[in-house]
């Protein structure tokens, strides 16, 4: 029970900032993206206070939450009234007393009870040490504590799994465990929904076909349902990273901006889940200066979303990571903020001086394949490494296999299809950088065992795979209906 | 006429019968339209191939990645088949053990102690997160450990003294193996834990010294018993030590009193 309000606590609170802060969304995506947002706020604010060096109480919690709401809120009317646009936030009654967040809000609620009952079907060892630090979490342990291996824990525990089973405890429950198939079956109903909103062309029978096939498959993908209902991060990992590379897609078929902040935002709480995605948040953004070239309020507001959200957190704890540790030490952090940093900044100044940045997606990916160029000449330990492990052992083994048939297909029939819909490269592209700097990663991190965890990264663009093939067939679909159109036109 | 959506094979296809059409327009529409009409039939034909054939095999993965999934989903079936087997024959077998009764009311007893001190909601959490974690890796034990200490004994204990140096990942207390002891210091915080070397494999008398006096018993991992020994009031010693016979591990401050032996 308490899990379930805790839950649900997650829920309210992404909600109201959802309708605050992602205001031209529609409403029905505005809560179906609620628990999302919930999770990051939730996770920014124990990361606030562990930063100040103060307990962690659901009550401090609370007043540090009100006090960001109403900050973004007057701060939005400030600016709201400067430019004199309108300010649909204010309108609680069509926000909240709409059916569409009663009824999500309902099944929410139904899964959520579902889940609580159920239990937990996949425990990994790693999920010993996330609730390990939401017990010390919630036990008043603070940044003025030691504890062993704290720059393994802030860099690879605290944010924001370690954060969730902490407030977990705080709200009375033992342990954490149904918030994880929560959010993958949700998700599943949001890239659904998302799914069946943007293929209006096609009949009523065929999209519903296709948003069951999409859901189905992908559900029951074995790969998506293992990682997503495991007690860990890459559940959670898969699920921002997919998201927010798909909201680059919705935006290019929408125009509507807010997709653009929402999946900065996205990215951004992705690096706070695992430290490696500040290595794919450059693929996000690389792919981005394809969607976006030459809106500069547009690259900056993004980026500075971004910013905003992954650096405080890793440079507040920089401190608190030695120059040699096991897991990620400080130098590697600050390199991986710098680079991020330069990037940032590069592709601004490019779009404030009115030079379009679609070039740099291309030169991102020339970049990579000069890198592997230059070590297979002149460490090709490195390559023979990621060959052997990556590729041979990892991609061909029998588990991945079909995922390597799928991501394959997928980008062999890009030329094709994005003849028919320009913005469909945005998949394969993802998947491509995705592969090479996993790739990449296996080859430089010189750990020769099977069990490294490229595998598990690899699940984080499953999601997108498998949306990409569909997203495939809708256009093909789409495009058969306007073949059958003009023969019978022409008849 | 509109082409919005055409793949550029259609879209030559219309350009160059139109074209044709311009250049030879006096020659008679019927048959110019004839020629454009098959041109593009023939182009719509070719297109409707290609994407069938693409669509064909966007299909066929899709299908690929189900039956994928299905053949493990199948396996995971299969285990929790023979798992549920392996419960029936044990229980048929359990129905005959003289012993199972007294077991029972053993287990009676230690459940009827811990809700009279948590309470029964709190009891049926701790024995779903055990059943949840029970097995599931290396680091079970001492997590368990923790959460216990933490559940029941933070009342009485200051520190908590480990018979290992910490310098490695594992570690063999008799039987059982303690992995990532570090994690036991999230588990007990505000309690301390510290390293020190002391004799933590107890002989058979210190173990039915100890094995009187525990207040709890839970089922830890890899069938090892974990036992509190709770004080009975709050003077003493607040270190508590971790000591191990068999199967069996014992969380107690008891140890002036095994002095010796």
């Amino acid at each position: 029970m308490d899990q379930l309000i805790f839950m649900l606590s997650v829920y309210v609170v992404g909600f109201l900032f959802s309708i605050l802060v992602f205001t031209n969304l529609d409403n029905h995506i505005k809560q179906a993206i609620s628990p999302l947002i919930g999770i990051a706020f939730y996770s920014f604010s124990v990361g606030f206070l562990y930063i100040i060096g103060i307990p962690v109480l659901v009550e401090s919690l609370f007043y540090l939450l009100i006090t960001l709401w109403v900050t973004i809120y007057f701060v939005k009317v400030r600016l709201n009234r400067k430019y004199r646009s309108e300010m649909p936030f204010l309108d609680i009654k069509r926000n909240i007393f709409s059916k569409y967040a009663l009824g999500m809000f309902l099944v929410y609620l139904l899964l959520g009870v579902l889940f609580v009952f159920l239990g937990s079907p996949n425990i990994s060892p790693d999920a010993t040490q996330y609730e390990g630090l939401g017990r010390f979490l919630a036990q008043g342990g603070n940044v003025s504590n030691f504890v062993p291996e704290l720059p393994f824990l802030i860099n690879g525990r605290f944010l924001t799994i370690g954060a969730m089973h902490g407030l977990n405890r705080l709200f009375g429950s033992y342990n954490l465990y149904a918030l994880y198939p929560l959010m993958t079956v949700w998700f599943l109903g949001l890239i659904g929904l998302i799914f069946y909103n943007m293929n209006k062309e096609l009949s009523l029978k065929s999209r519903i076909f296709l948003v069951t096939g999409l859901i189905l498959t992908l559900g029951l993908y074995k790969n998506y349902a293992y990682h997503g209902v495991r007690i860990g991060s890459n559940g959670l990992a898969m699920i921002y990273f997919s998201f927010s590379i798909y909201t680059l897609y919705i935006y290019s078929k929408t125009k509507n901006y807010t997709w653009l902040y929402l999946g900065a935002f996205l990215i951004g709480t992705a690096t706070l889940i695992r430290i490696d995605m500040l290595i794919f948040s450059l693929v996000y953004f690389s792919i981005q200066t394809k969607t976006i070239s030459e809106d500069y309020t547009l690259i900056r507001n993004s980026w500075l979303i971004f910013l905003i959200i992954a650096l405080p957190w890793r440079i507040f704890t920089i401190h608190l990571i030695p120059t040699q540790t096991w897991y990620i030490n400080s130098t590697q952090v600050l390199f991986l903020l710098s680079i991020n940093l330069i990037m940032g900044i590069f592709i601004i100044m490019l779009s404030k001086l009115k030079y379009s940045t679609e070039w740099v997606y291309k030169a991102a990916f020339a970049f990579i394949f000069a890198v592997m160029i230059y070590f297979a000449i002149f460490d090709f330990g490195k390559i023979q490494l990621g060959w052997e492990l990556f590729v041979k052992s990892i991609l061909f083994s029998e588990n991945w296999i079909v995922y390597l048939i799928g991501t394959s297909v997928a980008i062999m029939v890009t030329p094709i299809v994005a003849q028919l819909d320009k913005q469909y490269s945005i998949f394969s592209l993802t998947l491509m950088y995705y592969f090479v700097i996993l790739f990449l990663i296996v080859g430089f991190s010189g750990y020769e065992k099977e069990d490294h965890s490229a595998v598990r990264m690899l699940v984080h663009v499953a999601p997108l795979m498998i949306l990409s093939l569909f997203i495939a067939i809708s256009n093909l679909l789409k495009y058969e209906n306007i073949l059958s159109n003009y023969s019978n036109l022409k008849r | 006429m509109a082409l919005n959506g055409f793949t550029p094979v259609m879209k030559l296809a219309a350009a160059s019968t139109a074209t044709f059409n311009l250049g030879y327009k006096w020659e008679g529409c019927v048959i110019n339209l004839n020629l454009r009409k098959v041109l593009i039939l023939f182009c719509m034909k070719l297109s409707t191939s290609v994407n069938k054939i693409i669509l064909t095999l966007l299909c066929m993965t899709v299908i690929a990645i189900n039956v994928d999934s299905f053949s493990y989903y199948q396996s995971k079936i299969y285990k929790i088949i023979e798992r549920l087997n392996g419960i029936e024959t044990s229980l048929s077998e359990g129905n005959n053990d003289p012993k199972k009764p007294v077991l029972n009311v053993k287990e009676d007893l230690n459940q009827a102690k811990i809700v009279s001190m948590i309470g029964k909601k709190r009891y049926n959490e701790l024995i779903s997160f055990q059943n949840m974690y029970r097995d599931t890796s290396k680091q079970t034990n001492i997590i368990f450990i923790g959460d216990i200490i933490n559940e029941f004994m933070h009342d009485y204990v200051d520190f908590l003294l480990l018979p290992f140096d910490g310098s490695s990942y594992c570690y063999r207390l008799s039987e059982s193996a303690w992995c990532h002891i570090q994690s036991l210091d999230l588990f007990v915080y505000p309690v301390k834990v510290k390293h020190k070397k002391y004799e933590a494999n107890v002989d058979y008398d210190k173990y039915k010294y100890l094995k009187e006096r525990t207040t709890i018993t839970f089922r830890g991992s890899n069938n090892i018993t974990l036992n509190l020994l709770l004080p009975k009031n709050y003077q003493g010693s607040r270190t508590f030590y971790l000591y191990g016979y068999g199967d069996e591990i014992f969380i107690s401050n008891t140890v002036e009193n095994m002095k010796g032996n």
